[in-house]
């Protein structure tokens, strides 16, 4: 059986929609993340499922019965909620807050049918030295956990956490993490997280929803859902993802368009994403080429230029590349060339430099033989360097050239 | 509190269930409430021991067992007029006082857990002026109905006006009934002004005295009035407790715990109005009681609705009851209104605790 069923559900609040017409399932043994730009809905839709809110039309259904056609003590022995925050404005021990997720399932005469569910909550969350201390003498991040102890608390099979990893540091974040992907597994639960970084979503769920102005937008595996594209659409900005090995999401200010005459760059590795991001971050629009299709930071640079002339992986730089680039050079105001690596196969890029009018070089990455030979070989070339060495022009070398030009 | 009593505390705490504590708790406050059941008896211009009292008392709740069957004893074999001294005269006031500080101990620990307000008092949602009203207006017109119905009719139509005043769409927001009382209370205090203004000199009187709190001449009758009504109130009370636990962390945190945040507080806020108008009803209004007993039982038990209600009905009966014996030791005379202790007594203390910033804490 689902453990959550989404079906058409739209929410209102005070008037204005803020969940349109979502539908989702959340299987037993899964983390489900929802990720969205500040007030997409997450949060509303998880208060949907634990019926602090009711839907305006379309129903949420909990293990096949209706949210709202349960009483409070039936829900809370089905979902338990991490919530955001709370208000804790006595001095209750951090064992009494924990034991307050067994208000549900012990009955108003007679113990706790589940006597050691607290002590193991608290072991879980790693709060067995914190057992006596008041609430109020413990930081953000060990409230959190608390928090998280007493939801633990509540065994339940479906489980919602709103921002469980906020006011954590990130090595704390992480095993919180773990622990909540390990209890899907182990105990079969429920996971329906609203999760604000997306590196982290991306490593610990197994499907993900995004949410952009109270619609789903895309759902499935991270890999597909955090694309540039989807993500860009949401969250709004420049974001470069790579999904290799891990899930890496950089998001990037797009305050700046891209307006000012293009630079040409040619160049590999950091020395390449360097020059292209100070480029682009002074509005210049960038193209980039020709470099290798196994060039680690293609996906990045990729991100803030407008147009990149790639190899297939492992390939010298072919011909019909050199014939693009030159083209690019023709179009461009100036023209960099900054390495991280110089070899032999990189060079037919130089002959497509031949006709720029001067061209800046950033080589700082390179050994001093390296960087003599890579100015030997654009010598032989005809590539008219600037002459520079003056390390200022690192940030930004085109922006001299062009200067000199006009 | 030195570190290393506080570390004791806390040690105590874990490894005790909360009920055993209660019951423990409770035990050492039900003594020390005889104690000073004693001593208030003995006050008075008639010198009896407190041995004599305690074997009168002993006499006299044996006889009343006896209708059920169970032996009378005959301890006490003094004077007999000693008996109706202790039994008609001075043991009357005691119980009401008993019965009135342990309504308010226990109304006050709820409200201020209802409120999440640690200044939050039982009579906050306009119980002791509504109250004052219906009490007064039979005072100062001679009105033919007994002041204690007056004031508990006069106390109840304030806290529903209260409550329906702040209820919108089925949800009774907390702020706003805070606001709804203090606005009532200030309404209905200008109408007991009002009256008094009209009042003869007599009634006046009275009138006033009552406003101050009024133990005086009290029987049985005041206690069998008011004493089914806070029993069972505390029951209920009790069976909430640990629903008020929850509700102190918010409505939507109690909501996701399984406490259906509406329907209790509204269990809680009826249960401790009718509690509280009843013990307002036969003493008149008894300021700093329901404040300051909760407060003080908070920094020794804890927050745990569980513990802290039962110790606060408790020493709240210890309080009154002593504030009032006290009253009569000192100045050897009847008429001292308890209102008047309670506040001296009590506001030094609380501004003790102010300064201490436990009270900010809480």
């Amino acid at each position: 059986m689902t453990a959550v069923t989404f079906d058409s559900v739209t929410v209102e609040l005070s008037g204005e929609r803020v969940l349109e017409d979502v539908d989702l399932g959340v299987e037993r043994g899964e983390v489900f993340g929802v990720v969205g730009a500040n007030g997409a809905g997450k949060s509303t839709l998880l208060r949907t499922v634990n019926g602090v809110l009711t839907p305006e039309s379309g129903d949420v259904e909990l293990l096949g019965d209706s949210v709202i056609s349960l009483s409070h003590r039936e829900r809370a022995r089905r979902v338990a909620t991490l919530p955001q925050s709370t208000e804790l404005s006595f001095e209750y021990t951090v064992e009494q807050v924990v034991e307050m997720g067994r208000h549900a399932s012990t009955p108003r005469v007679g113990g706790d049918p589940e006597p050691d569910a607290v002590d193991d909550a608290m072991e879980d969350a790693d709060l067995e030295e914190f057992r006596g201390r008041s609430i109020d003498d413990v930081s953000g991040g060990e409230r959190q956990r608390v928090l998280l102890a007493r939801c633990l608390a509540q065994r339940t099979p479906v489980v919602v956490m709103d921002e469980p990893t906020a006011s954590l540091d990130v090595h704390r974040a992480v095993e919180v993490l773990e622990l909540v992907h390990g209890l899907a597994r182990v105990q079969d639960k429920a996971v329906l997280a609203a999760i604000h970084d997306l590196d982290l979503a991306a490593r610990y769920c197994d499907r993900i929803a995004l949410l952009a102005d109270g619609e789903v937008t895309a759902m499935g595996a991270p890999c597909d859902v955090l694309s540039e594209e989807n993500v860009e659409d949401a969250f709004g900005g420049r974001v470069s993802t790579s999904h290799e090995g891990f899930s890496r999401v950089s998001a990037f200010s797009d305050s700046m368009e891209s307006q000012r005459e293009p630079v040409h760059v040619v160049g590999n590795g950091g020395a390449c994403l360097e020059a292209v991001y100070a480029l682009w971050k002074k509005g210049y629009r960038v193209t980039v080429g020709a470099i290798s299709g196994n060039d680690p930071c293609l996906s990045t640079i990729d991100s803030f230029a407008d147009t990149v002339v790639a190899e297939e992986p492992y390939s010298r730089v072919t011909p019909e590349s050199v014939e693009r680039v030159r083209r690019l050079v023709d179009d461009a105001e100036a023209a960099v060339v900054a390495l991280s690596t110089f070899t032999e196969g990189f060079t037919p890029n130089f002959r497509a430099l031949e006709d720029a009018s001067e061209v800046a070089l950033e080589l700082d990455d390179l050994t001093e033989d390296e960087a003599e030979e890579c100015e030997e070989t654009l010598a032989k070339h005809g590539v008219r360097v600037e002459p520079s060495s003056d390390t200022q022009e690192r940030d930004d070398g085109a922006l001299s050239t062009r200067d000199r030009v006009s | 509190m030195s570190g290393r009593i506080e570390t004791a505390i806390t040690s105590y705490t874990a490894d005790t269930s909360i009920w055993t504590r209660t019951t423990w708790w409770c035990s050492v406050l039900a003594a020390a409430l005889a104690l000073s059941v004693t001593v208030a008896s003995s006050a008075g211009p008639v010198d009896i021991s407190y041995v004599s009292i305690a074997a009168i008392v002993a006499d006299s709740v044996t006889a009343q067992l006896s209708r059920f069957g169970a032996p009378a004893t005959s301890l006490f074999n003094g004077p007999s007029h000693y008996e109706t001294i202790v039994v008609d005269v001075r043991l009357p006031r005691v119980a009401v006082a008993a019965v009135v500080g342990f309504a308010l101990g226990a109304s006050g620990a709820v409200m201020q857990g209802f409120f999440r307000n640690p200044m939050a008092d039982p009579t906050i949602v306009g119980i002791s002026s509504g109250a004052a009203v219906g009490a007064v207006a039979v005072i100062v017109y001679g009105l033919t109905i007994s002041i204690q119905l007056a004031a508990f009719t006069g106390a109840l139509a304030a806290a529903f006006t209260v409550y329906w005043l702040a209820t919108e769409n089925g949800r009774t927001g907390v702020a706003t009934l805070l606001l709804a009382g203090i606005a009532v209370q200030m309404f209905l205090g200008a109408v007991v002004s009002y009256l008094i203004y009209t009042s003869d000199d007599e009634s006046l009187r009275t009138a006033v005295y009552w406003t101050m709190g009024y133990l005086v001449h009290r029987d049985w009758s005041h206690v069998s009035s008011s004493l089914p009504v806070v029993a069972l109130g505390f029951g209920v009370l009790m069976v909430y407790a640990r629903d008020l636990n929850v509700l102190v962390l918010g409505e939507e945190d109690a909501a996701t715990l399984g406490v259906d945040p509406q329907h209790t507080k509204r269990v809680l806020l009826a249960v401790t109005s009718v509690v509280t108008a009843a013990a307002v009803a036969v003493a008149g209004v008894i300021g700093f009681v329901g404040l300051i007993v909760p407060h003080a039982m908070r920094l020794i038990v804890g927050p745990d609705h569980r513990i802290l209600v039962p110790t606060s009905a408790f020493a709240g009966a210890v309080f009154l009851v002593t504030a009032d014996a006290s009253a009569r030791l000192l100045l050897q005379g009847d008429a001292l209104p308890v209102g008047i202790v309670t506040a001296l007594v009590g506001v030094p203390f609380f501004l003790y605790l102010l300064r201490r910033r436990e009270v900010v804490r809480l």
